[in-house]
């Protein structure tokens, strides 16, 4: 099996990864925050370091404003509906995920908020920025972003959006799912209110480990409420971060992973990770333009691209070149609206999401077996 | 010589500040702390040698933005 699914998640994981996960198996196994014994206290060192290591590598000042969560969906809900309060207004971008699209419009079906959805065009930031300029109320209190499309590798104006949010007094919330790790992301230069991340993708954290960095102080209610391991006998949340935000135990074993994610991010570099990505994905799409009956889908900027052959779904095509030996993913990638965005919304596509593992020989062996393939009869 | 104990809210300020106090040479050691913060549970403490400048000690926990609950000289150390 070739894998070729690294925007659901990345795999294989680096060495460093196991490496440090398998700590918690044999010296760090305590529940960290839970006890003042010596294994409990160096669990509780190594998250620290975990949030040590988050916060530098994305310029959040405060290490404890990296509050780790399930996973990015559980990031997004936490932001959206522990910043939202009845009557506010939101814009999301047309490229969400459903992890933004379908919380925001639970809350709009509750008759709590209102929303509205800026049309991104991928071709033009001015374009996409005026939509969402357009689409800004005097009660809007929350801007979110899909920073990178897990559809299509699209990247979008980020900073400029951030600065219309601030502007008309609005938190802006970056869903990094895509680009956490992926690109460079520093919040001194793109100062996001609240960061989403799917850690165990760009930043190859073992499955599922999420993080909400908070760059605000705007008050944050919490989701989930119980066990913090400090204030035990207030009925209510340690107000301070993260423990304000973090009920119940720490996946300690993914977080010891995601230090070594993030000291392989560090040892090749973000840039050059992705730029290895980007020459397998440009080999990818110089590729499939080549052959007949294939459509591509925009020109990605990140390590996704999408394409569909002609007279197949994208689910289709997936599975048979799932039977073929190759790991992609088909179908709509819980992204109604990017599919709507870009017309795909009735075949779906095929997703490729190259990683730092993948080498041009896969890359080849895909684009033969779509050649073999050729199209359907639909 | 006697200690000074740093009580702060939470095992992640704990860590912080014994992290920034050892970044400057001044020994600091988180420890479980549950006497200064009885009226709300558990919590944690630094615990730091009485011969430092307990200002200086103070200051850097500000510049790091470490909630303190309270701070007691002269204790001994658990």
């Amino acid at each position: 099996m070739i894998y070729l699914d690294n925007a659901a998640t990345s795999y294989p994981k680096p060495t460093q990864v196991r490496t440090e996960a398998l700590k918690v198996f044999f010296s760090l196994g305590a529940n960290p925050g839970r006890g003042g014994h010596k294994m409990a206290m160096d669990a509780a060192m190594m998250v620290y370091s975990a949030r040590e290591a988050l916060a530098a590598l994305f310029s959040l000042p405060e290490p404890e404003g990296v509050v780790f969560t399930q996973n990015c969906t559980a990031a997004l809900n936490l932001a959206i509906k522990g910043v939202l309060k009845p009557g506010d207004h939101v814009v999301i971008s047309s490229l969400e995920h459903n992890s933004v699209y379908r919380p925001v419009e639970s809350l709009h079906r509750a008759g709590l908020i209102t929303y509205d959805i800026a049309t991104v065009d991928p071709a033009s930031p001015q374009n996409t920025l005026a939509a969402f300029a357009a689409c800004m109320r005097p009660n809007t209190r929350l801007v979110i972003l899909c920073h990178g499309s897990n559809v299509f590798g699209t990247l979008q104006p980020a900073k400029e959006i951030c600065a219309l949010a601030h502007e008309q007094g609005a938190l802006f919330l970056l869903d990094a799912a895509q680009t956490g790790g992926v690109i460079p992301i520093d919040l001194t230069v793109l100062p996001a209110d609240l960061v989403a991340l799917a850690l165990h993708k760009g930043l190859y954290a073992p499955p599922a480990l999420g993080a909400l960095l908070v760059n605000t102080t705007a008050v944050i209610t919490p989701l989930l409420e119980g066990g913090s391991g400090n204030q035990s006998m207030l009925p209510t949340m340690p107000e301070d971060l993260p423990e304000h935000l973090e009920a119940g135990t720490l996946p300690t074993t993914a977080i010891a992973g995601l230090l070594g994610g993030v000291q392989f991010v560090r040892q090749r570099g973000i840039g050059a990770i992705h730029q290895q990505e980007m020459r397998l994905l440009r080999q990818l799409r110089d590729g499939l333009l080549m052959i007949p009956k294939i459509i591509v889908y925009g020109d990605p900027v990140l390590p996704v691209l999408s394409f569909n052959i002609e007279g197949r779904t994208g689910e289709e095509s997936a599975a048979l070149l799932s039977e073929m030996g190759f790991a992609l993913r088909g179908g709509f990638h819980c992204a109604p609206l990017a599919h709507k965005t870009f017309g795909t919304q009735h075949s779906g596509t095929v997703r490729v999401s190259v990683g730092v593992f993948n080498t041009p020989r896969e890359v080849s062996a895909l684009l033969d077996a779509v050649k073999r393939l050729g199209p359907g009869r639909l | 010589m006697k200690d000074f104990i740093i009580s702060v809210t939470s095992i992640t300020y704990a860590i912080k500040a014994q992290n920034a106090l050892r970044a400057v040479g001044i020994r600091a050691n988180v420890a479980r702390d549950e006497r200064y913060l009885q009226g709300t549970g558990c919590g944690y403490s630094v615990v730091v040698p009485g011969n430092v400048d307990r200002v200086r000690v103070m200051d850097i926990l500000q510049q790091q933005h470490i909630k303190l609950a309270n701070v007691m000289g002269g204790e001994r150390r658990p």
